[in-house]
């Protein structure tokens, strides 16, 4: 599994490539928390790329969710698609977070305003 | 019960997460192998990654879990043994859900999860241990509309095997000429027919022209391990009267070809839950009726049975609500059956019972099948009804096996829900199967 992340605006997006299980997901909690312990508490995490997602990431998500809450954040994620949409259904994680289908949708939903400020959009 | 041996994969772990990409990559390339595409291999993938991971949470450590992958096609399974009893498997119930505020909920949110990614799955428990297959079917494109033809060929009907491609037409000449009630769904997707039938797991025979013109069919697979359950006979052309089929008409030719066929094989019984016209009843027993929606309306279907061989008798157990009515049927049926009844000594159950769902919805019909007893039967039931008629089910089944006595103990929850006995199905499973029924909410 590959994870990224990148700052926009007030927010910190973690990019989540490839698959999320048993044996991957102690790795993602590890620097997702790292990432709220040096500041970080408005959250996206980008799970376009991600193809797989056990019981396992989610408790990741969980977990990351309660600390950035704790802090005073948020946490959104974006991009659900296949069968990794399908298990945040099964599971009813998809009334746990908010949940856009682009990273400008979930930046909206943390309220960061930064979306507002996508040229493309100011264009329109 | 197929007629071949399926292929197989096995791998010998202990149950350590730490061996979890092993789990997985070995469900994934054995799926793989065996016939499944990439996104059904994936869910599977998950779902047994799901049941490893919950076995090693709550097993001793070191013990030991074997995974044998088998493929048939159409379908591969996956079964996980585990050397060691008493796991809670409450969460396989379809009446589950995940609560994100209860950290028990969550110890079985994988478990939730690996139920509701897989077409079917079964539990076994015996003195070695727990064992879970799980079940996951190709993904196939429907079929298309097929017109009737009129016969451009003539001469004697003879019934042989279909081919691949007569499978084909035979569901969707089914389709186009059966009545919703009596087509099994699972002809809607010819490609998965003609999977079944290489695969041994279904049998197709046509009445046929000379010419190869296809007059009619008939569809069997194996219901039990004693018991072929066959849908049909489809008639393509010039069908018969509702209770007058001529004599060497397509209905009656195949009717005789699938009992001779059948005789040939272990089975000791012949089963119909979908009669067609053209049938010739006089060759069968009637077991009992059920009522299926046909559009806005309820029609009571007969199912009926025909015995193949001489039947060596067996024990039934059975609740003594159920004595009754099954007391009733084995004399009518006359059936050679030793009528247990089960008791209640006092002793210690599981405290959750599992239920399995199978969905019918072109029927708007729901199949419950015990995998487990506990003491919530009652309640479990009661949650699955009402989650069912919430789902706009108009009818919903519960199949009891009288072979597996643990199986009696869901007898008073039924009754008290309205369930009534409607048929009984001579081995239909491991023994003698009780189909009840509740219609309406």
């Amino acid at each position: 599994m590959q994870i990224s992340t990148e700052n926009k605006g007030p927010a910190l997006l973690i990019r989540l490539c490839g698959r999320l299980d048993a044996a991957t997901s102690p790795e993602f909690e590890k620097r997702a928390l790292e990432a709220v312990s040096l500041g970080s508490i408005r959250i996206i995490i980008d799970l376009a790329g991600l193809e797989y997602v056990s019981s396992a990431g989610l408790r990741c998500f969980l977990i990351l969710a309660k600390k950035v809450r704790a802090s005073g954040g948020a946490l959104a994620v974006c991009g659900l698609a296949g069968m990794v949409s399908e298990v945040f259904q099964i599971s009813g994680f998809q009334n746990l977070f908010p949940a856009g289908a682009t990273v400008d949708d979930a930046l909206r939903l943390l309220g960061t305003g930064e979306a507002q400020r996508d040229p493309g959009k100011e264009r329109q | 019960m197929s007629a071949k041996p399926a292929p197989e994969v096995t791998l010998q772990v202990t149950a350590d997460l730490s061996l979890v990409l092993l789990v997985n990559a070995f469900t994934e390339q054995a799926s793989l192998a065996l016939g499944l595409g990439s996104a059904e291999a994936l869910a599977l993938t998950l779902a047994s990654e799901e049941v490893f991971s919950h076995a090693c949470r709550v097993a001793a450590p070191g013990c030991a879990t074997r995974l044998a992958a088998r493929g048939k096609g159409y379908r591969v399974e996956v079964e996980l043994s585990f050397a060691a009893r008493g796991f809670d498997l409450r969460a396989l119930n379809l009446t589950s859900n995940v609560r994100a505020d209860d950290e028990e909920s969550l110890e079985e949110m994988g478990l939730v999860i690996a139920s509701r990614l897989v077409d079917r799955l079964s539990v076994g428990d015996s003195r070695d241990g727990a064992t879970l297959v799980l079940a996951k079917d190709r993904v196939y494109p429907p079929g298309e509309h097929v017109e009737p033809v009129t016969p451009r060929t003539r001469g004697p009907l003879s019934v042989r095997p279909a081919v691949s491609e007569e499978v084909k037409l035979v569901a969707g000449l089914a389709r186009a000429a059966g009545s919703p009630e009596a087509v099994p769904e699972s002809l809607a997707f010819p490609g998965k027919v003609v999977d079944q039938v290489a695969a041994g797991d279904s049998n197709v025979l046509v009445a046929a022209s000379p010419g190869g013109h296809l007059a009619g069919a008939v569809l069997w697979r194996w219901a039990s391990p004693r018991t072929v359950e066959f849908h049909g006979p489809f008639l393509f052309s010039a069908p018969p009267g509702p209770s007058d089929p001529p004599e060497g008409g397509p209905g009656r030719l195949l009717t005789e070809a699938l009992v001779s066929a059948v005789a040939r094989t272990r089975a000791v019984g012949l089963l119909t839950r979908n009669p067609t016209e053209a049938l010739p009843r006089e060759s069968f027993e009637r077991l009992g009726t059920l009522d299926t929606r046909a559009g806005d309306a309820w029609v009571e279907t007969p199912a009926y049975f025909r015995l193949l061989h001489e039947d060596p008798g067996s024990t039934a157990w059975a609740h003594r609500e159920l004595e009754g009515f099954l007391g009733r049927e084995y004399d009518r049926l006359v059936l050679p059956r030793d009528l247990r009844l089960t008791s209640d000594g006092g002793e210690r159950l599981a405290p959750h019972s599992v239920l399995a769902t199978e969905f019918r919805r072109g029927r708007s019909e729901a199949v419950l099948r015990p995998l487990r007893a506990g003491d919530d039967a009652a309640e479990n039931l009661s949650a699955h009804v009402e989650l069912l008629a919430n789902e706009g089910l108009a009818s919903v089944l519960f199949e009891m096996d009288v072979a597996a006595a643990w199986q009696a103990r869901f007898t008073p929850g039924l009754l008290a829900l309205g369930f009534r006995p409607r048929l009984l199905i001579p081995y239909g499973g491991q023994g003698d199967l009780v189909v009840f029924q509740r219609v309406g909410t």
